[in-house]
């Protein structure tokens, strides 16, 4: 057989091909995808397989192969980025033509181009739980198309097995469309029955028990939100997926959502003991731990900072002791350095602030204690300066002190900001106050305040009422403006403990002020005066007192009793007795204030 | 529905333009036909026997004319169609697969399937039906010619005009079985796909039925029956990815009736199988097929009525307006501000009894759109009311001016509303003039208000501060339906004409061209119809002088520059001569050359008709007319040019 | 001149339109050139140059020549399917790219380009439908046809299974579907065996017979000299010899005497005569019988009686059989 020269040439490339295969075989060997799906993923491909289920970027472990998605990116032939550019631009294009049912049509089709984008899944989600049921005019359509959005979202799970922010948006949209949004009372009355929808779309992720809730009359969005974020959380901890969003943001929505729910039980619902339970599970879940599912509660959580602090809410307070621990070991190795310090500063203020810092506080006035703050600032001992005084021997240890003081005012100022965006403090002490026996009375009576108003009975009457063998009997029925007086009463024992929510702006100030003025309209309607014994009437003095009577035009403060008694000519003989007992009265009540 | 536009064919062919434009490219194509033939000779045999050839290739084109004999037509159309059969029977199989891997993406899907499915069939039939078209065309005479078999044909006493004309006649018998066998298979496709039915997911005792108080279920939804007196809280099985709700209504005859709502565009017939023996509510039922998914209503819309047009609005003072844009980019809706002056008055003509099939009660179509500026009562959604008025012409003042009682109704968004009238509608006024209003006057529809067929419908929003929006296409008048089939078959009609154009094309091409150069080409020609819209839209916006309304990017050569530069569109242009050459090519000739191109091409993107099949109306007449013409017009064409080509060209020639 | 013909009345026997068009002559060419151009119109190749030309009604005309010299241009301009470049040509008095001539011409081209999925039934029919016959008359024609042509026991299979020689055959059939009274052959005999050549020869002589006009183009000389009355002779596209076949061949100074039972000093007598009446004698020898005869009666012999046939002489006797 004579080789031409051509044919030896093929010969050998085929030989170095066959050699080549060997070495390719090792690298590139597929993954067996074993048929048990959680356990697909396992290494038992070649290195690149492994190195790629390694990093968890093989297809297998990302999300489940699914066929259609395959066939659709084949089908694409490489034109991928094209063929998802052309849907886009067609899905905006009937979004505008208010062609529905095409744009989620067209979505679908993208989402199987592009399964692995969450911000895709994010975008249209939202899209079709938003932008589209907004478009509808009968709200029963609205919540057919917030359903379509969330129902968008679960598809989304199987594609993203590695990536929590799936469940964190169904928990977003789930809360805030269900709870928040203006259908909010239609919507959640719908879903409360809404069985087939639950069975259908939900049951696959959570157990329809876990936020069937017979307290909330059936489903409850915010129970359900609640457990998307806990899938999200189970993720986190137990899976061990790696975490794609700021921790603050990402560990409040869980307690966040609790809250909401003993929020809405005491609005939509007569208040009881189960709402009494429901805001002491918020607070729990809120400060050291969640009772429902007995995970860390938010305040316990580790937190990142973004200057890379690790830091736990609830350690503020701790951490301040831990500060005034130093000051007095400052003052040990420098005794007597810090009383002079202060005497000199004192001495360079100028009389005017020498005599607002020597008033006693509860005379002080709106612009004097404006002024006191820059006071204070001016008179402030710094450790450094008391360190620098400290006696030679113990320079040393006074610096040691020093550079410890400075990383704990680092991690005190991180605590503070941190607690602040979140209104940590706030909502600690309103979820603690709320659970208290008077937080829950005062809900009930605000509850049935609101239904006698829209009755309106706004006086007390008596009603005959016979009770089972036959015997009738006058009982007084609470009007409104009783019910709304036995309000502020458990209002004020409830608020009473917590100093933190009396000054300063907030949603419970807020309601309160309403509160007040409606209080204050009905008053008028039956022509009754403001009472004396209004018992919150040191909310309003201490309100006026801080912040002048900027937003109380018509309440009465307690001057204003006195001065109507006056008029009245009730008090003329004993009028300068009660003057000191006012004043004391007052001024315990502010010591109370001023412990922080 | 969304209708755009309403073509009728007289005022397309005429005032459109369309018949001018048709002679314009007639003329302009013969005479540079001719011109290019002189050129020609003339080079190879000089201008005067030149003149001669042509003259003489024009004047036998006469005696080819009338020399034609249909069984020499009818014998190339056989050899056409049995040479091809393979091909027939390829794509056919094709089509079988996609039909089968259709059924993975089609889902059922909540919303109305049916749309997504005659979308799909209508996308794959057209598309499979052009690459057989051209395929099947291309192909035949180049290779004719090329294996030489053409030489006893053209030996034989067979005219050029026989030939191509039997190949275009073979081809479109083999198109039209094609056709019709994929229109049938895909037909039952859908309605096999479509057809489904439910059981009960568990029986319905006496507590699931929840009575409707004040309007509304327990649960706070609106019961989706207005008679509905219990409403189940029971749902059936859930097929084709939808499930249905059972509600028992009160017929004003006092007896019970079970009806299931509407989903995903249909309903179906309840049969009570058992019922609670002491209240009399149904236990157990069985569901019928799917009822009103597969319809082809048949609409009357307004329409023009001497200088006024079909849909005037007036603003809240009453005044003639074009309606308020609440903010909407697309502005296919006018809207009208609730509780005031503001109304939209839809004008038609045509009503007679025999369209209504004479019945006692008139059914009105509504598509309404609504706004809301401030919430309101959730609950109830935007009230509107209509009144009916007879034409009165303002000048001649004998007829009085009769007004119906204004019939409040709540709108339904994105859904089709029906409104029945019943003929003789109570407490109508008549006002004549010089003479007191007679009110509560009973009227009757067709006498009184819609005097020989003409009647102002006016439409006004209740709702203060509310808008409701309206387009002439919103509200028609619901003439009845005509078989869902039959509109099937009128949408492939519109495939069929296509298919024609493109068998013709390629015909043409392919006298003069060889195998794969005719595919390209008659490939590239199709492209060209499909996106004619778009080039036209683009040539407008680029060239119209109003700089608001000129395309970011410019026309193709630029844009091809900022695509190569990789610039953005809103970045201007370096000043300097590259630049000018760009604008000048693109402004002057490019733009125009394309844009007038685009007239001598049927636009291929109107002859799918598959929004009305899916939407449910009848296909209009006058479009499908406009589209046959179109398309039988450019065959004829073709078939000329083809003709021509084919004479004067040497087969026997390398 | 021929002025343009007006429309000749579709379908009826060709009628004799102009005037001064003399019905004998079938074909007549004047100064007709044909040069092949490419497609910038610059001429290539000058197939035919001038050449004029009569073929008269009845007769058997023969185009000869080597390959390339222009004889299948020549009739590929006589049907239309070429242009000429320069003169005229006119079939039946009519401008060759006139269709309605092709009623009466039947074509045979080179290699016989049939539809290769159509059976030879199916071909002939197809055939017969564009000469706009009606149906029965089709049948009727096309199985005398396949009767004739010898194909009866192949007529329902595609003719993408027949033989060259099969296919020459149903070729021949449909030129002759609608009786022409003037065929034309290109190459009609190139390929074939002895038996089928000599079939074609006989058809040729026996169409002349029936007074049709044949006119073939071949390079097979013996062929031609068989069947042609007329022969043209072309040579690089022009026309070199035209004739009648029996005129040009005689060798005009010499004479063939054939004679039978002559004795050997009988012939010495006559060498004796020639010389002294000034003739010169060439040759003397017996006449050879042809091959193609040979051949013929050994394959009509084995037709008629099938088996081995021993093996006669050894070539050493060649007294004619």
């Amino acid at each position: 057989m004579n080789f031409a020269p051509s044919h030896y040439r093929k010969a050998i490339y085929g030989i170095l091909a066959a050699i080549l295969l060997v070495p390719i075989s090792f690298l590139a060997r597929p993954n067996q995808i074993s048929k048990d799906p959680n356990q697909a993923g396992e290494a038992t491909g070649g290195t690149i397989s492994q190195l790629r289920s390694e990093h968890n970027l093989s297809q297998a472990s990302l999300s489940s192969i699914d066929p259609t998605s395959e066939v659709m990116k084949l089908a694409s032939m490489g034109l991928h980025g094209i063929a998802v550019n052309v849907l886009w631009n067609q899905a905006n294009a009937y979004q505008e033509k208010k062609a529905f049912d095409k744009v989620s049509g067209t979505v679908d089709t993208l989402v199987l181009l592009q399964p692995n984008f969450i911000s895709v899944w994010e975008f249209q989600g939202h899209n079709l739980a938003y932008n589209i049921s907004r478009e509808f005019d009968d709200y029963q359509d609205r919540y057919f198309w917030v359903k379509e959005g969330l129902n968008f979202f679960t598809k989304g799970v199987a594609y993203n097995r590695r990536d929590h922010r799936i469940y964190d948006n169904l928990g977003l949209h789930t809360g805030i469309k269900f709870g928040v949004s203006d259908e909010k009372k239609q919507f959640r009355q719908i879903l409360r029955k809404d069985r087939e929808y639950v069975d259908t779309f939900i049951s696959k992720f959570i157990n329809p028990e876990l936020f069937d809730r017979p307290e909330a009359g059936g489903f409850d969005s915010w129970m359900l939100s609640y457990w998307w974020y806990d899938k999200s959380y189970h993720m986190r901890e137990n899976l061990g997926v790696p975490k794609r969003t700021s921790d603050l943001m990402y560990w409040v929505k869980g307690p966040q959502q609790l809250r909401q729910y003993a929020e809405s039980l005491s609005v939509d619902f007569r208040p009881g003991e189960a709402t009494r339970r429901a805001w002491r599970t918020a607070y729990e879940a809120w400060t050291d731990r969640d009772p429902i599912s007995d995970r860390q509660g938010f305040g316990k959580r580790d937190i990142t900072t973004s200057f890379g602090a690790v830091i736990r809410l609830e350690d503020l307070e701790r951490q301040v002791e831990f500060q005034q621990g130093i000051a007095r070991r400052m003052d040990e190795l420098a005794p007597g350095v810090r009383q002079e310090i202060t005497k000199e500063k004192v001495a360079r203020l100028s009389p005017m602030d020498q005599q607002i810092l020597n008033m006693p506080e509860a005379e002080r006035q709106y612009k004097e204690m404006m002024e006191m703050v820059r006071i204070e600032m001016d008179i402030r001992v710094y450790e450094q300066e008391v360190a620098a005084r400290a006696p030679a021997e113990n320079r040393v240890k006074a610096d040691n002190l020093l550079r410890e003081l400075a990383d704990g005012e680092f991690l005190v100022s991180q605590m503070d900001s941190y607690r602040y965006t979140v209104n940590y403090n706030y909502w600690r002490d309103v979820t603690n106050m709320e659970s208290t026996v008077p937080g829950v009375l005062a809900r009930q009576a605000a509850y049935e305040a609101a239904e006698l108003v829209r009755q309106g009975i706004l006086e007390s009457y008596e009603e005959e009422v016979t009770d089972e063998n036959g015997v009738t009997s006058l009982v007084k029925r609470d009007g409104a403006i009783d019910a709304l007086t036995r309000y502020f009463q458990h209002t004020s024992d409830a608020l009473k403990p917590y100093p933190g929510l009396h000054d300063g702006e907030s949603t419970l100030i807020e309601d309160l002020m309403q509160e007040f003025t409606k209080f204050n309209a009905h008053l008028k309607d039956v022509g009754r005066e403001w009472p004396d014994d209004f018992p919150m009437q040191w909310f309003i003095d201490e309100r006026v007192r801080r912040y002048g009577r900027a937003n109380i035009k018509n309440l009465m403060t307690t001057q204003d009793i006195e001065a109507r008694k006056r008029e009245a000519g009730l008090l003329e003989e004993k009028s300068d007795q009660t003057d000191q007992s006012d004043q004391t009265d007052q001024s315990d009540q502010t010591d109370q204030t001023d412990q922080r | 529905m969304v209708v755009e536009e309403f073509r009728s064919f007289s005022d397309w062919l005429l005032n459109d333009g369309a018949l001018l434009t048709f002679v314009f490219v007639t003329v302009i194509c013969a005479v540079s036909g001719l011109l290019l033939g002189f050129v020609v000779s003339s080079f190879r045999h000089g201008p005067g026997e030149a003149f001669y050839a042509v003259s003489q290739t024009v004047f036998q084109a006469v005696p080819d004319l009338f020399g034609m004999k249909f069984r020499r037509i009818w014998a190339i159309a056989r050899l056409a169609i049995k040479e091809n059969f393979r091909l027939f029977v390829v794509t056919l199989a094709i089509f079988v697969a996609a039909l089968a891997i259709a059924g993975w993406f089609i889902g059922g899907g909540g919303k109305n399937p049916e749309r997504s499915y005659v979308a799909f069939l209508f996308f794959a039939a057209q598309v499979l039906i052009s690459i057989f078209a051209v395929l099947v065309s291309a192909f035949s005479l180049p290779n004719d010619i090329l294996s030489k078999t053409i030489y006893t044909v053209v030996t034989k006493p067979v005219r050029a005009s026989e030939i191509v004309l039997g190949r275009f006649v073979g081809f479109a018998v083999i198109g039209t079985v094609l056709l019709a066998i994929v229109g049938g298979l895909s037909y039952v496709f859908m309605v096999r796909g479509i057809d489904h039915t439910h059981e009960l997911s568990e029986e319905i005792t006496v507590d699931k039925w929840l009575p409707i108080v004040d309007g509304f279920t327990p649960d706070g939804r609106r019961p989706f029956d207005p008679r509905a007196a219990f409403e189940s809280s029971v749902f059936t099985t859930r097929n084709n990815d939808h499930v249905h709700r059972l509600a028992i209504i009160q017929l004003p005859n006092g007896a019970f009736d079970v009806v299931a709502d509407e989903t995903a565009g249909h309903t179906h017939d309840v049969e009570v199988v058992e019922s609670d023996p002491v209240t009399q509510h149904p236990k157990m039922v069985r569901f019928g097929p799917p009822r009103g998914n597969l319809r082809a209503r048949q609409p009357i819309y307004s329409s023009p009525r001497g200088d006024l047009a079909a849909l005037t609005l007036t603003d809240e003072t009453g005044s003639p307006a074009t309606g308020v844009n609440v903010g909407e980019v697309w502005d296919y809706h006018k809207y009208i501000q609730g509780g005031t002056q503001s109304t939209a008055t839809f004008r038609f003509s045509g009503l007679t009894p025999s369209k209504f099939s004479n019945a006692d009660q008139v059914n009105l179509d509504l598509n309404l759109a609504v706004f809301r500026t401030h919430i309101g009562d959730l609950r109830r959604r935007i009230e509107a009311e209509i009144e009916l008025r007879n034409v009165v012409d303002v000048a001649e003042t004998e007829t009085a001016q009769v007004k119906s009682v204004k019939i409040p109704f709540e709108t339904e968004e994105f859904k089709v509303q029906t409104l029945t009238i019943p003929r003789k509608l109570k407490n109508g006024t008549i006002r004549a003039v010089g003479q007191p209003d007679r009110t509560n006057q009973e009227l009757d529809f067709f006498e009184d208000l819609a005097t020989n067929g003409e009647l102002d419908l006016i439409v006004r929003c209740i709702d203060q501060k509310q808008y409701v929006g309206v387009a002439r296409a919103s509200i028609y008048f619901h003439a009845g339906d005509t078989s869902f089939g039959w509109n099937y078959v009128r949408g492939f009609l519109g495939i069929w004409a296509q298919m024609l154009a493109i068998i013709a094309l390629s015909i043409a091409l392919s006298t003069f061209l060889k195998g794969p150069v005719v595919l390209i080409s008659s490939v590239g020609v199709v492209v060209f119809g499909y996106s004619a819209n778009f080039i036209v839209f683009v040539a407008n916006s680029v060239l119209s002088t109003d700089k608001l309304a000129n395309m970011w990017g410019g026309g193709p050569s630029e844009a091809l520059y900022r695509l190569v530069t990789q610039m953005n569109l809103q970045h201007p242009l370096p000043p300097g001569l590259g630049t000018e050459i760009l604008k000048f090519v693109d402004k002057q000739l490019l733009l125009p050359g394309l844009k007038s191109l685009s007239f001598a091409v049927p636009r291929f993107e109107n002859f799918n008709l598959a929004n009305y099949l899916a939407y449910g109306y009848t296909i209009d007449n006058q479009l499908l007319l406009i589209n046959l013409l179109t398309a039988f017009t450019f065959a004829a064409g073709m078939m000329v040019i083809g003709y021509f080509c084919f004479k004067t060209r040497e087969i026997a020639a390398a | 001149m021929v002025s343009a013909t007006s429309a000749a009345p579709a379908g009826a026997k060709l009628v004799q339109t102009n005037v001064d068009y003399d019905p004998n002559i079938v074909i007549e060419t004047q100064n007709l050139t044909k040069i092949y151009s490419d497609f910038w119109g610059r001429s290539k190749v000058r197939a035919l140059k001038g050449l004029d030309l009569e073929v008269r009604k009845g007769e058997v005309f023969g185009l000869l020549g080597p390959n390339g010299s222009g004889k299948s241009t020549t009739i590929k301009l006589l049907l239309g399917l070429l242009f000429p470049s320069g003169g005229r040509a006119t079939i039946f008095g009519k401008p060759t790219t006139e269709v309605s001539k092709n009623e009466r011409i039947g074509y045979l081209p080179e290699e016989s380009y049939l539809y290769r999925f159509l059976t030879a039934e199916e071909t002939l029919d197809f055939y017969g439908r564009l000469f706009d016959m009606p149906s029965e008359v089709r049948r009727e024609r096309a199985a005398k046809l396949i009767e004739k042509v010898g194909l009866k026991w192949a007529r329902r299979r595609p003719l993408r299974e027949y033989s060259k020689g099969m296919t020459r055959r149903i070729g021949l059939a449909q030129a002759l579907i609608n009786d022409p009274d003037l065929v034309m052959l290109d190459e009609p005999t190139s390929g074939l065996d002895p038996l089928g050549t000599r079939e074609m020869k006989d058809l040729i002589i026996e169409l002349k017979e029936q007074g049709k006009t044949v006119v073939m183009c071949s390079h097979l000389l013996a062929d031609v000299q068989d069947v042609c009355d007329r022969i043209a002779i072309l040579y690089q596209g022009e026309l070199k010899e035209l004739g009648r076949v029996d005129e040009l061949l005689e060798v005009t100074n010499q004479q063939q005497i054939r004679v039978e039972g002559l004795t050997k000093d009988a012939q010495a007598k006559i060498a004796e005569i020639l010389s002294q009446s000034g003739g010169k004698m060439l040759d003397v020898s017996s006449p050879k019988n042809t091959l193609e005869n040979l051949f013929l009666d050994i394959i009509r012999e084995s037709q008629a009686r099938p088996g081995a046939r021993g093996i006669i002489g050894s070539g050493d006797d060649n007294g004619t059989r």
